[in-house]
């Protein structure tokens, strides 16, 4: 069930409709909790029961570690809610990887894999249970003592299968508020899906026609078209996932719930550190609080902080998905976090070549990312810089208007204190204008094939 | 007092609507597509309006003036005053709305042979059984010409096969006619929809692009029962459109000297490598000509030994998928050489 398909809108307003007939908080609850398992068992009814059964044992290990004062108890109990949440994570996650990689080392030849399906949004789920768990044996927050609270935090649709990841702390309070819908506030929410939807599926699902071509098959065309497409597919993958946190953000405001915000404009980051402030913002911060601080972070010297850096972004991009070139991808954003600091020191580049620089860096590192094996990887590397045979060449005009458009979005953010996808701070009247104009445009211009979204895979 | 209040507001939205529409009506018609300008004639089914201005820009960028036949092509029955015409039949491959007048196949053609004058009555939408109906119809208005020439792809196969194409056979199975049935779902929906999308540009890129859509849904509402069925589907016959299609290139040969010419589909690949999709729909044409006993020209070497050299497919262009949909400028080019090169040929024999 996506979020601008038919079926979704009549859950949705179904959901409104009995939220604002029932004014308990209690049974706001069930029914959101109901409504989000609906939207989990639209995918696969079948992975129901690994989100209640996962989600119920965090539950009743974190109210165990809360009543324990033994240390060594209360770490016992936080292993079996690790154990839990990282084995289910790694059986359906990283089985079969793990099988090849073993074939690989070992020079086993044969065609052994087991038939696991990847049920939908299970590195975020999982991700925001653990960060529950952890928090309570920090002492960082008091588990809920209301089982359908902790159901629906894990499970509450908006945020479900592509994040962002919420921090218990900040959400479990909202849920103890009664849900009015407050005209403003709707609104907002109103705005941010239709800037969301704007970005998906306009200008990600656009750009995809281009992409996916182009990827396929790289060596069929010149380093113009080429650069042309990396470029395109760093807009597609941003416009993808924040068009749809942007979704999410926006579905979760019209219930009066705050979101984090994921992204903020990434791509005008002038190092990588910056970038990964900006970029998947919920994820990053996550992996630094409870995996790069847990390693030790920067508190045993330069070495173990730089060694400490980099496994988080190798684990970071294992997260992403189980290949190879995810790996490759996490261990280059590393290793440019540790350099970084230590060439900063020395030299202080003028802001457009800090900018350049990372913006090319980045723009390279999305070729592992977005390939499918490693081979087409060196094959655009190569592309890229010209060394394959010669090849045609493709401007894809739809590609490079969306490009322009990205770019002029972009070039506002940098000359203007507003950001666009707050139009809510103009008159009233020009915002419902701009809405009236977007789904105007999201009508004509929307591709009728759907692309799905890049981070339901991960 | 709040009645005023609310009904001026909503007449406040609703004139916003009615602004962006006139907006968007008007950078469409600049920039986008032209209102569809077409009308249902019994014989030939949908054709263009006379002497319209079509923008296309869904592939390539082109402004063309149709004739008063609605065909892209000059407005004089050109070549009365010529020594030899020669018809050319095809679908929206011979049309050629997707690149400039000039750069059609035909003008190319035409620009070659200044003697020859070569009539474009392609359309998109027509399938070979149109190429009797236009034969019938210019029949009194020009006499006959010296050669036919008609254009085949992968398309011709399906085209032929729609349901609301009948065929009239005889005890063994003979063909005694054909023709083109009663209107289908879309045509009924293009037609209730005529004057929206005869007027506005908008319009017309909308039922473009939602009429399948709609459509779809419509039969899937009328099956709900079961939902899998799948109307409007057909076996994919070669043997049937075999029958056809030398049903009514038969016909045509009847008139004059026919030359077959065969646009295959082809995927194309790095290293300048180009595959052919679909073999037997070559093989199909190539046995009608065989057993008609006229002239045949497969394209595929003909396009392979180009884009190995120039790496630029024939088909494609920059708004639309790589090598895939109508001739570019340099497949009309192509097009244009092979059959000037059969037609000199022919004449250099004769000679």
């Amino acid at each position: 069930m996506l979020f601008f398909s038919l079926n979704f809108l009549i859950l949705l307003t179904i959901v409104y409709l009995l939220v604002y007939y029932f004014k308990n908080v209690r049974m706001q609850r069930i029914i959101l909790l109901i409504a989000s398992y609906i939207f989990y068992g639209s995918w696969d009814y079948r992975f129901l029961a690994l989100i209640f059964i996962t989600s119920t044992i965090d539950f009743l290990v974190s109210s165990q570690i809360e009543k324990s004062n033994n240390l060594k108890k209360r770490r016992t109990f936080l292993i079996i809610s690790l154990i839990v949440n990282l084995g289910t994570l790694c059986y359906f996650k990283y089985t079969n990887f793990f099988i090849e990689t073993f074939k690989i080392f070992t020079g086993i030849n044969n065609s052994f894999t087991l038939n696991i399906i990847l049920p939908v949004g299970i590195s975020f789920f999982t991700f925001q249970s653990m960060s529950y768990t952890i928090d309570v044996y920090r002492k960082k927050m008091k588990p809920t003592e209301e089982f359908f609270k902790y159901l629906l935090y894990v499970a509450y649709f908006p945020q479900l299968v592509a994040g962002p990841i919420v921090r218990a702390c900040d959400m479990l309070p909202q849920l103890d508020e009664v849900i009015f819908f407050k005209k403003e506030k709707f609104w907002t929410g109103f705005q941010l899906f239709v800037f969301g939807l704007i970005q998906k599926r306009i200008f990600a699902d656009n750009l995809s026609v281009f992409v996916d071509n182009v990827f396929s098959d790289p060596l069929k065309f010149d380093p113009v078209t080429l650069w042309i497409a990396l470029i395109a597919y760093s807009i597609q993958i941003f416009c993808d996932f924040s068009g749809y946190s942007l979704m999410a953000i926006g579905i979760a405001k019209t219930f009066g719930h705050d979101f984090p915000t994921n992204f903020d404009y990434p791509y005008l980051s002038h190092s990588v550190k910056e970038f990964w402030r900006r970029w998947h913002i919920s994820l990053s911060t996550w992996l630094k609080d409870y995996l790069y601080i847990s390693l030790g972070g920067n508190r045993k010297g330069d070495f173990r902080t730089r060694v400490n850096l980099t496994t988080t972004m190798l684990l970071g991009g294992l997260w992403h998905g189980a290949s190879w070139n995810f790996v490759i991808w996490g261990f280059l954003h590393g290793i440019a976090l540790v350099i970084y600091p230590i060439i900063s020191k020395k030299i202080k580049p003028p802001a457009l070549i800090a900018w350049l620089s990372t913006f090319l860096f980045v723009l390279i590192t999305w070729i592992p990312f977005r390939s499918s094996s490693l081979q087409i990887s060196i094959n655009i590397f190569k592309g890229l810089l010209g060394t394959n045979l010669p090849a045609g060449r493709w401007l894809f005009t739809p590609a490079l208007i969306i490009i322009f458009l990205f770019s002029v979005w972009h070039l506002y953010i940098i000359f203007s204190s507003k950001k666009p996808e707050i139009l809510w701070h103009f008159r009233a009247k020009y915002t419902v204008f701009a809405m009236i104009i977007l789904l105007f445009i999201y009508v004509l211009f929307m591709p009728l094939k759907y692309t799905p979204f890049v981070y339901f895979q991960f | 007092m709040k009645i005023v209040r609310y009904s001026l507001k909503y007449l406040k939205v609703l004139l916003q609507f009615g602004t962006i529409f006139i907006v968007f009506e008007i950078v469409f018609r600049c920039f986008i597509n032209s209102p569809s300008k077409q009308m249902h004639d019994e014989n030939f089914g949908w054709r263009y309006h006379p002497n319209v201005i079509i923008l296309h820009t869904s592939e390539g960028f082109s402004r063309i003036k149709l004739n008063s036949d609605g065909f892209n092509d000059d407005e004089e029955i050109d070549g009365m005053e010529k020594k030899q015409k020669i018809f050319v039949f095809g679908d929206s491959y011979v049309e050629a709305l997707q690149v400039s007048s000039e750069n059609n196949f035909c003008s190319i053609l035409e620009k070659i042979n200044d003697s020859i004058s070569f009539q474009n009555m392609g359309k998109s939408d027509f399938s070979p059984l149109h190429y009797i109906i236009l034969l019938n119809f210019y029949r009194e208005k020009i006499p006959c010409p010296s050669m036919f020439v008609v254009v085949l792809n992968d398309f011709d196969i399906d085209d032929i096969l729609k349901q609301e194409i009948i065929t009239e056979k005889d005890s063994i199975g003979v063909i005694k006619n054909i023709r083109i049935g009663s209107f289908d779902e879309s045509d009924n929906l293009k037609n209730k929809m005529s004057f929206l999308y005869n007027n506005s540009a908008l319009c017309t890129f909308l039922f473009r692009k939602y009429s399948g859509l709609v459509l779809e849904s419509a039969r899937k509402l009328q099956n709900f029962k079961d939902r899998n069925e799948k109307c409007n589907q057909y076996i994919k016959d070669y043997n049937e459109a075999k029958k056809r299609i030398k049903y009514i290139l038969s016909q045509i040969q009847m008139k004059g000297e026919l030359l077959i010419v065969y646009i295959p589909k082809l995927n194309y690949r790095a290293g300048g490598v180009a595959e052919i999709a679909d073999r037997s729909v070559g093989n199909t044409y190539r046995k009608i000509a065989e057993e008609l006993n006229v002239k045949y020209m497969n394209m595929e070497k003909i396009i392979k030994e180009e884009y190995s050299l120039s790496h630029k497919p024939p088909v494609g262009f920059n708004n639309s998928i790589f090598g895939t949909g109508h001739l570019n400028k340099n497949g009309h080019i192509l097009l244009a050489n092979t059959i000037n090169d059969i037609i000199n040929r022919e004449d250099s024999n004769s000679k």
